[in-house]
C-alpha cells in the first residue's frame, strides 16, 4: 500500500470519530497456491492509546498452532477440533522473515517466543519484540514485517483444500495493551494470549488495506470493500479490499466458486409497522431504529448454487432483526462463504463483514441449516465484530450472547425449524416428520446434558473439557440470556441488550460491564441474578414436595367465649360437619410444600388452582430450603406449579416445577405407543436374521 | 409354478394359517413391552402427577428428553440397556424357535407347530449362526466400500457424487443382504423338507438352488420385498393423517400401528410359504441321503452284532 493511500485511510478512520484506531494494517500478499503459501509485508501502524510508556511488543502467529504437535494448541485438541480432523504432515506456520521499525531499527533478532499462558517453551503462537526505546503516551510506531504463511489443510477455521483458500490467523497481529482498569485489569499489560483449542480471538481496532495477489482465474472474497482488481500481466490479478473499524481480515479464493450478489434494501425489507413496533419496545425514534442498505455477496460451491436464496434470506433476516434489535449494521458489505465438501473445518466461522457458513448437497426444507449457521455467524459481527469481546476470557460474552440472539431470530423467522438428521446424505427431518423445535429447548436440553460441568465464567482452555466449553459458551449462557430476559421482561431486556451494544461498539467491555450496563439500563440490582447463573455452577431446581387437601373439621373441645363457655363434642362436631356436607359449605384445607431442590437462588411465583376455577398467586424469594402455603377454601385444590411460566430456563427439572390432583396418564400413553412402535420395528428387523 | 403362481399360494396359505402370523406378531409385541414397560413405568412416573403432561401432549419438548435422561442417568440407563441387548437376543432365539414350526406348516399343515418349532430348532439354530458368518461378510464389505468411498471423497470438493456412490453402495450392500437371506429361508426349507441335516450342507444346497432358479427365487423375494416396502410406504402416507390430538386419537393411531405391525409380520411368513411353494414346485434332484442320525444306539444289537465289546 502507498504511504499516501495509509494515511488517507487512518486520517479517516480518525475523523470518523466512531472509535479508538489502535492497529491499522496495510497488507501486500500473494498466494502461490502450488505451495499453498502466501508471502507477504505488513506494515502495521500501532497507537499506544494509554498513558503507558510502552518498552516492548507482542504479536500473535496463529498459524504456528499448526506447526507440530507440541504446540499448545495441538497438546490440548490432539489434532481434533469442532469435528474436524488435523491432517498429519500438511503443518502449518508463519516465518517472519523481517521485522524492522519503519525507516529504523531491525528488530528481527530480538524477537523471542513466549507462553503467556501455560510457559509451553515449545509453543511458537506469540512473539515479544523487545523495542530500542519506548513507544510514549499517545504516540505510534510503525512497524514493517515481511512473513510467509504456510497454510495447513484445512484446521480450525484456516488452510487449504485442493484450490480452496481460506486466509483466516494468517498475519502477524498485534497484540491488545491494556492499562489498568481496562477490562478491570489490576495492572497494565499485554493482552496476548497463546492459541488455545478452545478459544477464538482478540484483537484491536484499526483499518485495514490489503492487496491479494492470485491467478486470475480464482474468484476471490475478503473482509471489506473490493476497491480494485488489476491484472497484472503474468496471469496473476491484485485484489485491493479496504475496510475500517474492524480488528481482523480473512479472505478466501477458489477457482470454481459461485458468486451471487443482492442488495439488502433497508426500505424493502423493514415494514413501517416493524419500525414502529421496535420503536416503541426499545423507547428510541424511528430514524434511530432506521436500518442502512448492505451488499450481500455469496461465494457458494457450485453444487450448493441451488441453495443461494435460502443464504440471502438468512443472511437479510440477521441484518434486519439484529440491525433493529441492537443497532444498524454499520459496514457496507457481509461476504458469506460456503466452503467445499472437505473443507469443513473452515465452516461455521466469522470475521469482520466476512463469515464462513456451510451445507449439504441435499437439505431439507425445514432443516435448521444453512440458515441457523448464516444468521449465528452474522450474529458475530455484533458481538464479537462490533462489541470486541475478549474471546480467550470470556467466551461465553461473544458466543453466548450470539447463540441467544440467534435463536430469537431463528424462532422469529423460521418457526418450526427441525434439527437436520440425514441418513448417506438424505436428509430425513420432513419424511420423519420431526417435531418443530425451539432455540430454547435446543439451549435447555443442552444444557441439561451437564449442568455442573463448570462455572460459566472461565477462561476459554479453562474449563474441563471441550464439550463443557462448549456447553459454557454457547447453550448456557443462552440459557441464562433467556432466563434473564423473562426475569426482567421483554422490553427492558431490548433496551439494556442495545444499551450495552451501543456503549461498547468497537470497544472492549468485559462481563462486568454488562452487568453495569444491565442495572443502570433496568434500574435494578441484577448482580444476584449474575452471581447464581454465571459465576458458579449451581443447579437450579424448584419443585412442589407435597400438598394435601384436607376437609376442614369442626373444632372439639371446650371454649370460652362472650356467650360462656360451650363445649362441642365429637357427635356434635360430626354432626355439623354433616349439616355443612350437605349444604355445600364444607371448607377445604390445601396445604403445599415448595422445596428449593437445587443450589441457586431464584425468586419464584407459585401458583394455585382450585376446582372452581379460582387461582392463587405467592411470590417467594426461594432463598430457604422450603416454603409452606396454606389456604382454606370452599373447594378442593385441582393444582400447584411453582414458576408456571417457566421463567426459570436454568430449572434442572421443570416436571416436578408441579402437582395435579388427579392423574393423567395421556402424555406417558401416547410416548409409551410410540416408543413400542419402534421397538416392535427393531424386533421385527433383527427378526430377518433368525 | 412360476414366481407368480408360488406368491399366489403363499398368500392363499398365510392368510389360511394366519394364527402363525398372530404368534409371531404376539411374540414381537411381547418382547417389545418387556423393553418398554420398564420406560412406561418411568415416563408414567414423572409425567402423571405434573402439569408438564399436558403441555408435552401437545408439544413434545426435546428439553423434558434431556431432563428425564438426566434423571435416570448413570445405573438405570445401563440395566436399561442391557435389559435391551437381552431381549434382543432372546426376541432372535424364539423367532428362530417359532421359524421351524412356521415353515414345517407351509410345507405339511397336519403337522404340529410347537412340536415342528421344538423338533427343527437345534438345527436352525446352526443354521442361523452360519449365515451370520455371511451377513458378517456383507456388513464388511458395505464397511470397506464405504470406508473407500469416504476416503476418496475426503480428497473431493464435490460431496454430490460420492452420495450418490454411496447410495449405489447402499443398494448392492441391500442386494446382497436380501440374497443372503433368501438363500437361508431356502436353507431353513431343506432343513425341515430333511433333505439334509447339517447346516453347512443345507446352505451349499439352498445356494444351488437359487444359483439353478435365480429369476424364479429372486422375484418371489422382491416382490414379497417390494409389498412389504410398499406398506410401508403406504403406512407413512397414511400416518400423515394419524395425529395424536385426543387420547380417543392415540387410540387410533396405536390400533393402526400396531395393524401396520402385524401386517408387515405377515409379510414375512407370506414369502417364506412362498418360497416353500417355489422348492416344493421344483425341487432340485434328491441328493445323495445322508446316514440317518440314530436316536440312541441299541446296545444288545450292537453287543450281539460285535462280540469284541464283550470282552
Amino acid at each position: 500500500m502507498h504511504r499516501w493511500a495509509s494515511a488517507i485511510l487512518l486520517l479517516s478512520v480518525c475523523l470518523s470519530g466512531q472509535n479508538k484506531p489502535q492497529a491499522n494494517y496495510s497488507i501486500s500478499a500473494r498466494l502461490n497456491p502450488t505451495a499453498k503459501t502466501v508471502t507477504g509485508r505488513e506494515t502495521l501502524t500501532w497507537i499506544n492509546g494509554s498513558q503507558d510508556p510502552i518498552p516492548d511488543l507482542q504479536f500473535h502467529l496463529y498459524m504456528n498452532a499448526f506447526k507440530n504437535t507440541k504446540s499448545t494448541f495441538m497438546r490440548e485438541s490432539g489434532g481434533q477440533l469442532r469435528g474436524d480432523r488435523f491432517q498429519k504432515d500438511s503443518w502449518g506456520y508463519i516465518d517472519i522473515k523481517k521485522l524492522a521499525v519503519a525507516g529504523g531499527a531491525d528488530l528481527t533478532r530480538a524477537m523471542e517466543f513466549i507462553a503467556p499462558d501455560d510457559g509451553n517453551a515449545e509453543d511458537r503462537t506469540v512473539i515479544r519484540v523487545p523495542l530500542e526505546k519506548p513507544v510514549p503516551p499517545g504516540g505510534q510506531i510503525t512497524l514493517e514485517i515481511d512473513f510467509v504463511t504456510q497454510f495447513p489443510h484445512v484446521f480450525a477455521r484456516t488452510g487449504y483444500h485442493g484450490n480452496f483458500f481460506l486466509g483466516g490467523q494468517w498475519f502477524p497481529k498485534i497484540g491488545v495493551w491494556e492499562k489498568a482498569g481496562m477490562r478491570f485489569a489490576k495492572t497494565a499489560g499485554w493482552n496476548c494470549h497463546q492459541f488455545h483449542a478452545n478459544s477464538e480471538f482478540y484483537a484491536d481496532y484499526g483499518a485495514y488495506a490489503v492487496d491479494l495477489t492470485v491467478p486470475s482465474e480464482y474468484v476471490v472474497g475478503a473482509t471489506g470493500i473490493q476497491k480494485n482488481a488489476v491484472k497484472n500481466g503474468d496471469g496473476t490479478t491484485t485484489y485491493r479490499f479496504e475496510q475500517a473499524n474492524v480488528h481482523d481480515f480473512a479472505w478466501t479464493a477458489q477457482p470454481t466458486y459461485r458468486r451471487f450478489t443482492r442488495t439488502f434494501d433497508a426500505e424493502r425489507e423493514v415494514t413501517a409497522k416493524e419500525l414502529t413496533d421496535i420503536s416503541r419496545l426499545l423507547g428510541i425514534p424511528h430514524a434511530e431504529a432506521r436500518l442502512s442498505n448492505v451488499e450481500m455477496i455469496l461465494l457458494l460451491q457450485p453444487e450448493h448454487a441451488g441453495q443461494a436464496e435460502r443464504h440471502f434470506r438468512a443472511t437479510a433476516n440477521a441484518i434486519k432483526w439484529f440491525g433493529l434489535w441492537y443497532g444498524a449494521y454499520p459496514h457496507a458489505t457481509i461476504t458469506v462463504v460456503d466452503p467445499p465438501n472437505g473443507g469443513g473445518g473452515a465452516g461455521g466461522m466469522e470475521y469482520p463483514t466476512f463469515i464462513t457458513a456451510g451445507t449439504s448437497w441435499l437439505q431439507g426444507r425445514n432443516d435448521g441449516d444453512p440458515e441457523g449457521v448464516v444468521v449465528h455467524e452474522f450474529g458475530h459481527q455484533y458481538w464479537q465484530g462490533l462489541v470486541g469481546s475478549n474471546e480467550f476470557e470470556e467466551a461465553w460474552m461473544d458466543e453466548g450472547f450470539n447463540t441467544y440472539s440467534t435463536g430469537k431470530v431463528i424462532d422469529r423467522a423460521y418457526p418450526g425449524w427441525t434439527l437436520p438428521v440425514r441418513l448417506a446424505g438424505i436428509p430425513l427431518s420432513n419424511l420423519m416428520r420431526l417435531p418443530g423445535l425451539t432455540w430454547e429447548s435446543v439451549d435447555r436440553a443442552a444444557y441439561l446434558s451437564a449442568p455442573k460441568a463448570d462455572d460459566l465464567a472461565r477462561r476459554a482452555w479453562e474449563y474441563q473439557t471441550g464439550s463443557s466449553y462448549s456447553l459454557n459458551s454457547y447453550m448456557r449462557p443462552g440459557a441464562m440470556m433467556l432466563t434473564l430476559e423473562n426475569t426482567l421482561g421483554e422490553a427492558e431486556m431490548a433496551k439494556a441488550m442495545r444499551a450495552y451494544h451501543q456503549r461498547w461498539r468497537y470497544d472492549h467491555p468485559a462481563f462486568p460491564d454488562f452487568i453495569a450496563a444491565v442495572n443502570e439500563s433496568t434500574g435494578k440490582d441484577m448482580n444476584w441474578f449474575f452471581d447464581q447463573f454465571v459465576y458458579s455452577s449451581n443447579v437450579a431446581d424448584y419443585a412442589v414436595a407435597g400438598v394435601s387437601c384436607e376437609p376442614v373439621s369442626e373444632d372439639l373441645g371446650v371454649f370460652d367465649g362472650n356467650g360462656g363457655r360451650r363445649t362441642v363434642t365429637a357427635a356434635e362436631a360430626r354432626k355439623i360437619d354433616e349439616e355443612r356436607e350437605k349444604n355445600h359449605k364444607r371448607q377445604w384445607l390445601t396445604k403445599a410444600t415448595i422445596r428449593r431442590e437445587g443450589e441457586a437462588v431464584y425468586p419464584v411465583d407459585i401458583e394455585f388452582r382450585f376446582e372452581n376455577g379460582e387461582t392463587e398467586r405467592r411470590q417467594w424469594d426461594g432463598k430457604y430450603r422450603w416454603a409452606k402455603f396454606e389456604f382454606t377454601k370452599a373447594t378442593k385444590v385441582a393444582s400447584v406449579a411453582v414458576d408456571p411460566e417457566h421463567k426459570l430456563v436454568l430449572d434442572a427439572n421443570w416436571t416436578n416445577n408441579s402437582w395435579r390432583a388427579e392423574s393423567s396418564y395421556a402424555t406417558a400413553g401416547k410416548l409409551t405407543s410410540t416408543v413400542l412402535f419402534w421397538v416392535e420395528q427393531v424386533l421385527a428387523t433383527l427378526a430377518l436374521l433368525a | 409354478m412360476n414366481a407368480l403362481a408360488a406368491l399366489s399360494a403363499g398368500g392363499r396359505q398365510s392368510m389360511r394359517l394366519f394364527k402363525i402370523t398372530a404368534l409371531f406378531y404376539a411374540m414381537n409385541l411381547a418382547m417389545a413391552a418387556v423393553i418398554v414397560a420398564p420406560l412406561a413405568v418411568a415416563v408414567a412416573g414423572n409425567l402423571s402427577r405434573s402439569l408438564e403432561s399436558a403441555r408435552l401432549f401437545s408439544n413434545f419438548d426435546v428439553g423434558w428428553l434431556m431432563e428425564f435422561s438426566y434423571q435416570y442417568r448413570g445405573g438405570t440407563a445401563v440395566q436399561f440397556a442391557v435389559l435391551t441387548v437381552v431381549v434382543g437376543l432372546c426376541s432372535l432365539v424364539l423367532n428362530t424357535f417359532l421359524a421351524g414350526g412356521a415353515i414345517a406348516l407351509f410345507e405339511r399343515e397336519d403337522d404340529a407347530f410347537f412340536s415342528a418349532s421344538a423338533r427343527y430348532f437345534p438345527r436352525l439354530a446352526r443354521l442361523a449362526l452360519v449365515s451370520l458368518v455371511f451377513y458378517g461378510f456383507v456388513a464388511a464389505l458395505f464397511g470397506v466400500g464405504s470406508r473407500l468411498i469416504g476416503k476418496a471423497s475426503e480428497s473431493s470438493m464435490e460431496a454430490g457424487p460420492w452420495i450418490m456412490l454411496r447410495w449405489g453402495l447402499i443398494g448392492v450392500a441391500v442386494f446382497l443382504a436380501g440374497v443372503v437371506n433368501m438363500t437361508f429361508d431356502y436353507a431353513k426349507i431343506v432343513l425341515v423338507t430333511g433333505e439334509a441335516r447339517g447346516a453347512v450342507r443345507a446352505t451349499m444346497r439352498a445356494a444351488a438352488f437359487v444359483a439353478s432358479r435365480p429369476a424364479r427365487t429372486l422375484a418371489v423375494y422382491w416382490i414379497c420385498g417390494a409389498a412389504a416396502l410398499g406398506l410401508l410406504a403406504a403406512y407413512h402416507g397414511l400416518s400423515e393423517f394419524a395425529t395424536q390430538e385426543t387420547m380417543t386419537r392415540v387410540l387410533l393411531v396405536l390400533v393402526f400401528r400396531q395393524a401396520y405391525v402385524l401386517f408387515r409380520v405377515w409379510a414375512r411368513l407370506w414369502t417364506w410359504s412362498s418360497e416353500v411353494h417355489a422348492y416344493e414346485a421344483a425341487p432340485l434332484p434328491v441328493a445323495e441321503p445322508e446316514p440317518p442320525i440314530p436316536s440312541y444306539v441299541d446296545v444288545t444289537q450292537g453287543a450281539a452284532a460285535d462280540p469284541e465289546t464283550l470282552s
